[in-house]
């Protein structure tokens, strides 16, 4: 038998061969993760813990598995699901106060698919006040921390996801992705997370923020486990109208192979205008490595990128009408920086909507034309490593960055254009800057998250940095 | 258009009655004024040479390729 912690150490595709073969029991797994989250419980991970549930089915899953009844790679994997994606019979609080007592009455589309799958779900997610921040300092529900600096952000909005995932709580999280809300706090914890196409995975049950820009997302410690959960619960969904009924992929398919013929971008605006130096290192030191596999990589522009900063119009707008009620009746019972933001929509007109639409049309071709000369585009995730739960300002090469009461753009600038072009993106560790890690973002074809899983995954496998865990999850 | 707070007080009122303090109004002042620039920037953009390569081309009087 192996010691609890190393069992936690694993990765999905290490563990389930060995569950499968019953030389692990997912009783014991889940044993391990309760008492990893109970002693790291002041990372504030978690809104609501559901412990006994995810023991009373780790029994289940044990007894089936005993059988015969093997469900695949996740069954009787402990997962996290963030706290805006319903769960039947348990509160969905969407991080506000005014939804504490929000008892969700059905499970969300891929919550269904992920217990037939037999995830066993460990508890509800903490994450920045209605997924609209970077920072995941939840004035009601407590800060998220992070796990390789306490006094630092996990990121967010799905701020709680990462660290679990990062502090080996969890093997995986289902977060939601709205401007990088996956792929931020993956890069501020270490781990891989994965924004997959629009239209892939269903919304139902997902606490909208955005109609088309809101993704639920994986966040997994290698992007092995990525494809297999995101495996897991995407599809066609016959009730959500954004689904797209194609085909789909054996995400892991391509895992493991070389990467000759494969051809990279390497934007040369907007992605690395603002940028740590440090972190600009790191991302095109990894982007060098790339090349050292066998990928060719070549400069390319993406037409109106700069004036994406605009495009936050599309976004605050579907908020203001999505969390519209909820500040009508429970108004009092959310924060001063999510009212600043709906305060802000009350300015835009419908012209401006318009043009941001036109804007954003402009800029989904160029990625179009973009695409039809290279297979993905390499970007760094984020401007800057994990900053101080603290700051109120941010230094890049000596331009400050206020954060008071902000829409934590800078973060989230190098994410959120795949919101609104829809594109799938993934961000995977590539080192460390001033002792945090730091990310790599790929983004690609539309529905071709497996070449993203191919190129990541190559990366992944040749860095020193890849799977290093934070002190505290050891 | 230069916001005040007593502008953003107005409106949080028909929000409901929500309410903010004073020095929340004034820090609120300067972060909606950021996002009202932002507004500004995109008005300025002057997209109308623009036409997306599929869309009908109205003053050519026909479709693009």
């Amino acid at each position: 038998m192996s010691s609890s912690n190393s069992l936690l150490h694993m990765s999905i595709t290490e563990i389930a061969p060995m569950i499968q073969a019953k030389k692990v029991s997912p009783v014991e797994i889940i044993q391990s993760s309760i008492v990893q989250a109970e002693k790291l419980s002041y990372l504030n991970t978690f809104i609501t813990p559901m412990f006994d549930y995810a023991m009373d089915q780790a029994k289940k899953r044990e007894k089936a598995i005993g059988n015969g009844e093997y469900l695949g790679p996740l069954d009787g994997i402990p997962i996290g699901i963030k706290d805006n994606i319903e769960v039947s019979g348990v509160r969905s609080t969407a991080g506000t106060k005014a939804l504490n007592e929000n008892i969700a009455s059905v499970d969300a589309h891929v919550v269904t698919k992920l217990k037939q799958a037999g995830a066993i779900i460990l508890g509800k997610e903490n994450l920045h006040e209605l997924a609209a921040g970077g920072r995941s300092n939840n004035p009601h529900y407590g800060f998220v921390k992070n796990p390789w600096d306490i006094e630092k952000i996990p990121g967010g909005s799905s701020g709680g996801s990462g660290a679990n995932v990062a502090a080996c709580i969890t093997f995986a999280s289902l977060g939601t992705d709205i401007g990088g809300s996956v792929r931020f706090p993956a890069h501020c914890c270490g781990v891989v997370g994965m924004k997959q196409t629009f239209g892939r995975a269903s919304q139902r049950g997902l606490m909208l923020t955005s109609y088309d820009g809101d993704h639920i997302s994986p966040i997994t410690r290698t992007v092995a486990d990525s494809a297999v959960v995101l495996q897991s619960y995407v599809g066609h969904d016959i009730h959500d109208p954004t689904t797209v009924k194609l085909p789909l992929p054996d995400f892991s398919k391509d895992i493991g192979t070389d990467l000759e013929g494969i051809k990279i971008g390497v934007p040369l605006n907007h992605y690395f205008d603002v940028i740590d130096d440090e972190v600009e290192v790191k991302v095109r030191q990894s982007i060098s490595s790339l090349e050292e596999l066998g990928a060719t990589v070549v400069d390319i522009k993406l037409p109106y990128t700069e004036y994406a900063g605009a495009l936050w119009v599309l976004m605050a707008s579907e908020m203001s009408v999505t969390a519209q009620k909820l500040l009508k009746n429970h108004g009092h019972g959310v924060s001063p920086d999510l009212m600043v933001g709906l305060l802000a929509t009350q300015f835009i007109l419908a012209r401006d909507y318009i043009k941001a639409h036109k804007l954003q049309r402009l800029i989904k071709e160029g990625f179009a034309e973009a695409f039809s000369k290279v297979d993905a585009i390499a970007t760094p995730t984020a401007p800057l490593p994990a900053i101080n739960i603290d700051a109120d300002v941010v230094s890049i090469k000596g331009v400050e960055y206020s954060l008071r009461l902000t829409r934590d753009e800078i973060m989230g600038r190098a994410t959120h254009l795949s919101n609104r072009t829809g594109l799938p993106s993934i961000s995977v560790p590539c080192g460390f800057s001033d002792g945090m890690p730091v990310g790599l973002q790929l983004i690609g074809r539309p529905f071709d998250e497996s070449t993203l899983y191919k190129i990541a995954d190559a990366y992944e496998s040749s860095a020193s940095s890849s799977r290093i865990l934070a002190e505290l999850a050891k | 258009m230069p916001i005040s707070p007593e502008t953003l007080k107005r409106i949080l009122t028909e929000f409901g009655g929500l309410t903010m303090t004073d020095s929340q109004l004034a820090d609120a002042v300067g972060a909606v004024q950021s996002w009202v620039d932002e507004l500004n920037r995109l008005d300025e953009l002057d997209l109308d040479g623009e036409y997306s390569g599929i869309v009908l081309r109205a003053d050519d009087g026909g479709y693009a390729q």
